[in-house]
């Protein structure tokens, strides 16, 4: 019954499938209907339509001869002619006193030409027939015509069952067949999806796979992976510049600082000013840690794309209790309250170290752009934590940008940074297979991280000894 | 004066008839001419003791003895009985019940049930039947076919046999096609 549920739910969820396949066995239905029309227009209907013609003629002809003959010859020629006609039943009824073919007059009779049917009894047979039949005023009594139609009548009903079977198979045809064809072309479809989404998550490396067919797909996928391959060399292209930029300045940057340090010193020495040598040895510092976070960035990704980390089971509130400890006295000098919330007990393959920078850079963000006397809050969800402020925010239209590499928000410009913070999070929470998004708190900011794995611990389970040295 | 022409008719019709069916009608209808008990009285005896719906009357014989012989089901108790009542003064002459409907097909269920749900009255439906045709009714049965629950009648008068048909639901005559 639950596979049941979750099939019917997968089906449902998948409208393209959906469509496809309604779309598919209505034209099924609409075709076998218009058929079905057309055989029995052409056939019982083509039947009717003379049986009423036929009929018409003899009302219009008895019509005329009422009219123009004395009421006896009238009757001797309606006898003569109800007793030679075979396939319509006449009848003529004048007060009380019925002339031809039948005894009495049926009861609830239509006028012509609407048809209704009655039973007459057949004596020669023994039997009961059901007759389509009209009465039509005369000048002198009423004229009853009937026609013996129960074998169209069972060819109707035989018609109309073998239509609502033809129907029925039609939409199951249509179903069966509309699914098939269409999870077929949506497999593929989502191949392309999987394959997007991996390189969206920072898996440059992913490819669609092309089939034997050689089809239309096949020829998308080698045009998708022609240009994910030049995307990935740019890609690579661009990184490895900026990290050999990066390092090849980090060595003589090194000595540059080294000089200015040891220039300092020999200057406070002979008590002469340093305050400007301190200025540029502060700004070294920055474009050094600037480059030391590319490069870890750099790191971060590659290892993503190799999946060469070991990773460990990681108790994660023990990681945010840490992280809400060494973030605690920068929040107490402006007054800031940091707490801790939920009761969610779960531990996620990863790396100790790189979880607390990045929950410790989340609680430095908030405590850096919240202001004083601000509410920070870690809170556990059942798949990750949130850590929400209620500061001024971020509006909508940064929200993404803030993960770029070197993205500053205008108004924070003020406050001391690099922009590669979050960069550096987001980089971090894919290696653990997580995705990071930020929201609103109305005000603040809450930024909810998700990991798809999360397992349960149990109470008894012990605890990585690495989150200690974290 | 009735009775002469109508054993007139009826010799006329026998005679003229090679099957013996026909002469039994005949002398069916004789029977009932003489008959001190008629046949709404005995339609009215069965109905109240023994069961209310008749399915089927004819004209027999018991010990030489004229008799009614009706058939008549009653579907609450599932009770058929077969009674056999004198022509002469309505005495019981044979009764046999069986305790099952088990022998009756679905048409002959369904028009029990169809009777079952209707207004007719067979007794007023016979007498006018005999009034309108000036005859005798000697003969009838209860049938459904085709979806219609009707009571074949048969009469004999001065014009001979006539077969009418009368649909249990409306209560009209279904016209006979002559042939």
């Amino acid at each position: 019954m639950v596979s049941v549920t979750e099939w019917w739910h997968s089906v449902k969820t998948a409208h393209s499938v959906w469509r496809l396949t309604r779309l598919y066995t209505g034209l099924l239905l609409s075709v076998v209907a218009i058929l079905l029309v057309v055989l029995y227009q052409l056939s019982i209907g083509q039947m009717n339509r003379q049986q009423q013609l036929q009929m018409a003629n003899i009302i219009a002809q008895q019509t005329s001869l009422a009219e123009q003959l004395s009421h006896e010859q009238f009757i001797e020629q309606f006898e003569l002619q109800a007793q030679s006609s075979r396939q319509y039943i006449l009848s003529y009824q004048i007060e009380q006193k019925n002339f031809g073919r039948l005894s009495a007059p049926p009861t609830a009779l239509s006028q012509c030409p609407t048809l209704s049917r009655f039973p007459i009894w057949l004596d020669q047979f023994d039997e009961i027939r059901l007759v389509s039949g009209c009465s039509q005023p005369l000048a002198s009594g009423t004229l009853i015509i009937a026609v013996d139609d129960e074998s169209l009548y069972e060819l109707k009903g035989q018609f109309i069952s073998a239509s609502a079977i033809a129907l029925l198979l039609a939409v199951l045809l249509g179903v069966i067949t509309g699914l098939v064809f269409s999870m077929r072309v949506l497999k593929r479809i989502n191949n392309f999806n999987q394959v997007a989404l991996r390189v969206e998550s920072g898996q440059l490396s992913a490819r669609v796979a092309v089939s034997e067919q050689n089809d239309e797909y096949d020829h998308m996928a080698l045009h998708i992976n022609t240009m994910l391959n030049q995307l990935q060399h740019s890609f690579e292209t661009i990184s490895g510049i900026t990290d050999a930029i990066a390092h090849d300045l980090r060595t003589p940057l090194s000595h540059l600082r080294q000089q200015i340090e040891s220039e300092m010193l020999s200057k406070q020495q002979l008590n002469h000013p340093s305050e400007q040598l301190q200025s540029m040895l502060d700004k070294l510092d920055e474009i050094l840690f600037t480059f030391s976070a590319m490069l870890e960035l750099t790191r971060l990704q590659q290892q993503k794309e190799s999946n060469s980390q070991h990773f460990k089971a990681i108790n994660l509130q023990q990681v945010i209790v840490d992280a809400v400890d060494l973030i605690e006295p920068l929040a107490e000098e402006k007054q800031q309250i940091v707490t801790i919330g939920g009761a969610e007990q779960f531990s996620i393959q990863g790396d100790a170290t790189l979880l607390f920078r990045a929950i410790y850079n989340l609680l430095e963000n908030a405590s850096k752009y919240a202001g004083n006397n601000a509410q920070i809050n870690v809170q556990l969800t059942p798949r990750g934590f949130t850590v929400s402020d209620n500061g001024p925010g971020i509006c909508d239209l940064e929200k993404e940008k803030v993960f770029q590499r070197l993205y500053r928000i205008e108004k924070s410009r003020q406050v001391a940074g690099f922009g590669l913070g979050l960069t550096l999070v987001k980089a971090i929470i894919q290696l653990h297979n997580g995705k990071i998004e930020l929201l609103d708190n109305k005000p603040g900011l809450i930024v909810n991280v998700e990991f798809i794995k999360p397992n349960k611990i149990k109470m008894d389970e012990s605890i990585d000894p690495n989150i200690a040295d974290a | 004066m009735k009775c002469t022409k109508l054993i007139c008719a009826a010799l006329a019709f026998t005679s003229l008839s090679a099957f013996a069916g026909q002469e039994d009608d005949a002398l069916a209808a004789l029977a009932l001419q003489r008959a001190n008990y008629t046949l709404e009285q005995a339609i009215e005896k069965v109905s109240t003791d023994y069961a209310k719906h008749i399915v089927e009357f004819e004209i027999d014989d018991h010990d030489n003895q004229a008799t009614y012989d009706i058939e008549a089901i009653n579907l609450e108790t599932k009770e058929k009985h077969d009674i056999e009542l004198s022509l002469a003064d309505g005495a019981v002459l044979k009764h046999k019940t069986k305790n099952s409907l088990s022998r009756l097909d679905d048409d002959d269920l369904l028009a029990l049930q169809e009777l079952q749900a209707s207004k007719f009255n067979l007794g007023a439906t016979i007498a006018q039947l005999q009034l309108k045709y000036s005859a005798d009714v000697f003969e009838f049965e209860l049938k459904n076919k085709k979806g219609i629950t009707f009571y074949k009648f048969k009469l004999m008068g001065e014009q001979g046999l006539t077969r009418v048909i009368v649909d249990v639901t409306t209560g009209k005559v279904i016209p006979v096609m002559k042939h």
